[in-house]
């Protein structure tokens, strides 16, 4: 018996087109130059020569975005902001091994936070001396909004359980493109992977989370929430 | 004695995701900072283990591209290891409308024929008018056939002539799991166990399972199985109790 069809419709934009899904506030490639201010491509030139005020400049300008990913995948705020100083790390001990000629840093360092976050392990003790080096203290300016990032982390572990029952490859996919807006190009120079992988591999996902969605009822819970189920409605 | 682990919305809990936030307040710029410090540290060294690498590199980096060619061959001629979803393509072109249905273990030019020509402007009649391929996931795709080699003009290789059986096994192996292991009050290594009988009694030789005991350390009564085809692991998440009398 065949228990769901799914149709994609080719051209579609990605399911990261959820306005409320928009994980990276930056400006598309070329608006830098408009601004007179320098596009990643040209930062990580620089970054890539050895110049680290250039790297500095790509660490404020995505640094948010690749702390919210790494929150997204571990339902941990703490966890993350270590995290994302090891993809810099990582980043920055890679930063040879690409070429941006005309896109965004985004894509790329969310592929390097997929791969840290797939060897959590080994990436931890890669960087172990240099992030205990970091050294940064946590916990009184947390106080604001402690309340509202444990029910984050709550809310997120509640994701993590629905998105565990997809094989790793998927919840890798729809992490990068539902969650954090990556279009199907981006994602695919994330992963390493051809667009037309990445695109069944999220049209898989999505349709098994609308499956468990169905089983499992839907409602909505309130203006910060973001449903994932709808993130993968875009067709 | 009432129940530790008591009904929620499960699914409506799981299907939100929390917004965006920033860094705490000052923790950006401590950051960077602490960052440019080290990589201002480690550049030099660095670049000295870079050298040596490349250096040592040059002799496996030969090796490897006199391999390059039997890895071709091998995607060509590899086998599916995905079963969760097949792909019926209306064009023979990997990023066009595709159609994913779940495998059930019958010939999948048989269940893509059947839905394939209720779509208006495909010309398909039947699995004859159709060809299927193993996709760049390891999933299968089947397209309306171009010539005698539609996969290969697509870069895929041709579908084992096994995936029909090895989808109905994969699909056996997956109800069996959630007979005995999906969402049962199961602790650790009741779940391990289980998991390892259905392995067993279905035949499933050499495969492994890996249990993910949760994150924090609070009793997880039940558990949840995905399948690793690829890895041949059943991957067991143990997950709290949502209402099912665990304790009883």
């Amino acid at each position: 018996m065949i228990a769901a069809v799914v149709v994609i419709r080719a051209g579609v934009e990605c399911a990261c087109s959820h306005p409320k899904l928009i994980g990276n506030p930056e400006p598309l490639p070329g608006h830098y130059r408009d601004m007179g201010q320098p596009t990643d491509a040209e930062l990580w030139r620089l970054a890539a020569d050895g110049e680290a005020s250039a790297f500095g400049v790509l660490v404020e300008r995505h640094a948010r975005a690749v702390y919210n990913f790494c929150f997204r995948r571990t339902a941990d705020w703490a966890v993350a902001e270590d995290l994302t100083s090891i993809v810099f790390l990582e980043a920055w001990r890679r930063r040879r091994d690409v070429r941006l000629d005309n896109g965004r840093a985004l894509p790329w360092l969310l592929g390097v936070a997929t791969n840290v976050l797939r060897n959590h392990r080994r990436s931890e003790r890669r960087h172990r001396d240099a992030v205990a080096r970091l050294g940064v203290e946590r916990g009184a300016d947390f106080a604001d909004d402690v309340d509202g990032r444990l029910d984050d982390e709550r809310r997120m572990r509640a994701a993590l359980r629905a998105m565990a029952k997809l094989p790793r490859r998927e919840q890798e996919v729809i992490a990068l493109c539902a969650w954090m807006g990556l279009s199907y190009e981006e994602a695919a120079v994330a992963l390493a992977l051809p667009v037309g992988t990445v695109r069944s591999r999220l049209s898989r996902g999505r349709a098994r989370l609308r499956e468990l969605s169905r089983a499992g009822g839907h409602e909505s819970e309130g203006d910060h929430a973001v449903p994932v189920h709808e993130a993968y409605e875009h067709d | 004695m009432p129940s530790r682990y008591t009904r929620h919305t499960s699914m409506t809990e799981e299907l939100f995701l929390p917004a965006e936030r920033d860094l705490p307040p000052g923790r950006l710029q401590t950051r960077k900072e602490h960052l440019l410090r080290e990589v201002a540290l480690s550049s030099a060294e660095r670049d000295r283990r870079r050298r040596r690498w490349l250096f040592g590199a040059l002799v496996p980096a030969v090796l490897l591209l006199l391999g390059a060619s039997s890895v071709a061959a091998w995607v060509l001629g590899r086998p599916a290891t995905e079963f969760e979803g097949l792909g019926c393509f209306e064009q023979a072109d990997v990023k066009g409308n595709v159609a994913i249905v779940n495998p059930d273990g019958r010939d999948p030019l048989i269940i893509c024929a059947k839905i394939l020509a209720r779509i208006p402007g495909v010309a398909v009649d039947g699995p004859e008018d159709l060809a299927a391929c193993v996709l760049e996931d390891g999933g299968a795709g089947v397209f309306p056939r171009t010539g005698p080699e539609t996969c290969q003009t697509l870069g895929l290789a041709n579908l084992d002539p096994d995936y029909a059986e090895r989808s109905r096994r994969f699909v056996e192996l997956r109800e069996a799991l959630r007979a005995a292991v999906d969402f049962k009050c199961l602790d650790e290594e009741r779940a391990r166990t289980a998991s390892a009988q259905v392995l067993a009694q279905l035949g499933f030789t050499g495969w492994q399972v890996e249990v993910d005991p949760g994150r924090d350390g609070a009793p997880w009564p039940r558990a949840v199985t995905t399948i690793d085809e690829e890895g041949k692991a059943v991957d067991v998440l143990m997950l709290p109790g949502d209402g099912l009398d665990c304790e009883a």
